[in-house]
């Protein structure tokens, strides 16, 4: 599989990846790939209701997707969806190599250490920030925008700011 | 007998049940959701879930949203599914909102929903200028 498109955002799928993201990839079908969606059935109804009806959809854990990336030799164009910097992480570690991730939605959801908002559609907790920061340091590229249109921010830009 | 629950993007779905009471006076038992930037929508969802069980103890529930496809429609749309008796109308405008009121009592939420497909021009029209 080709991914034409990781991307970090908490609303996984929404308007914008439908209409925006999958104009600008090309994309052909979208993979979530995350623990709690796959385990939540309301919320897999939600994305496959949010799914064109010309794309295919599959919701994954972390664990089947890193599977189906290494088994599927394809050159099918994926949109990967993860919901924060610590999933992209971990699947990362389960062995998939994403070299660069697009930075959309984190939202200022609950959180036990508190959150700062960075952008309009960007508040990190404490966890996010340092998710990011190994993310750089395992050599990822970090785009950060929230529609292919946006003036993109590098990942560095974004951490200093929360930092400061 | 019906509760209303309105969705929308932004302020949209509060300040229409504020413009409806400019013309209705108070309107109680409304529930109102908005998703605005930088919104959890794992957090509506969680919310609308909560307010979703709790009015449907008392009756069916009748959701008003703004625009198809939208998270506040989807999250609608799906509880809308897992509550019996439960009807969604998306496009939702002023009008709609105060007949949906005006119906609470006596109407079903299913019948208040075929009542509105059938009168659609009552709620939304056009009106042309002379051609030019």
């Amino acid at each position: 599989m080709d991914i034409a498109l990781a991307r970090i955002d908490d609303r996984l799928i929404h308007g914008q990846i439908v209409t925006a993201w999958v104009q600008d990839t090309k994309a052909s079908e979208l993979i979530v790939a995350d623990d709690k969606a796959a385990n939540d059935e309301m919320q897999k109804m939600m994305l496959k209701l949010a799914t064109p009806g010309s794309m295919k959809l599959s919701i994954l854990s972390i664990a089947e997707a890193a599977k189906k990336f290494s088994e599927d030799q394809s050159d099918t164009k994926v949109l990967l969806l993860l919901r924060n910097p610590g999933t992209a992480l971990e699947l990362i570690n389960a062995g998939v190599e994403i070299p660069k991730i697009n930075v959309g939605n984190i939202s200022n959801s609950r959180s036990l250490t508190g959150r700062k908002k960075i952008l309009m559609y960007i508040y990190l907790e404490e966890a996010d920030a340092k998710n990011l920061e190994e993310l750089i340091r395992q050599g990822v590229e970090l785009d950060v925008r929230s529609v292919p249109t946006d003036k993109s921010m590098d990942g560095q830009t974004l951490i200093s700011k929360y930092f400061e | 007998m019906y509760n209303i629950v309105l969705a929308s993007h932004g302020n949209f779905a509060q300040e229409m049940l504020r413009s409806a009471e400019m013309i209705m006076g108070e309107l109680d038992g409304i529930s109102v959701f908005g998703l605005h930037p930088g919104d959890s929508v794992d957090e509506l969802r969680e919310k609308m879930l909560d307010t979703a069980k709790e009015l449907h103890e008392t009756a069916d529930l009748l959701f008003l949203c703004d625009i198809v496809g939208g998270s506040p429609f989807n999250i609608s749309s799906i509880l809308t599914q897992m509550f019996p008796g439960s009807a969604l109308i998306y496009g939702a405008s002023l009008p709609i909102l105060i007949e949906a009121y005006s119906q609470r009592e006596s109407m079903t939420a299913h019948e208040f929903v075929a009542y509105i497909t059938e009168n659609t021009s009552n709620y939304l029209g056009t009106f042309k200028g002379e051609q030019q």
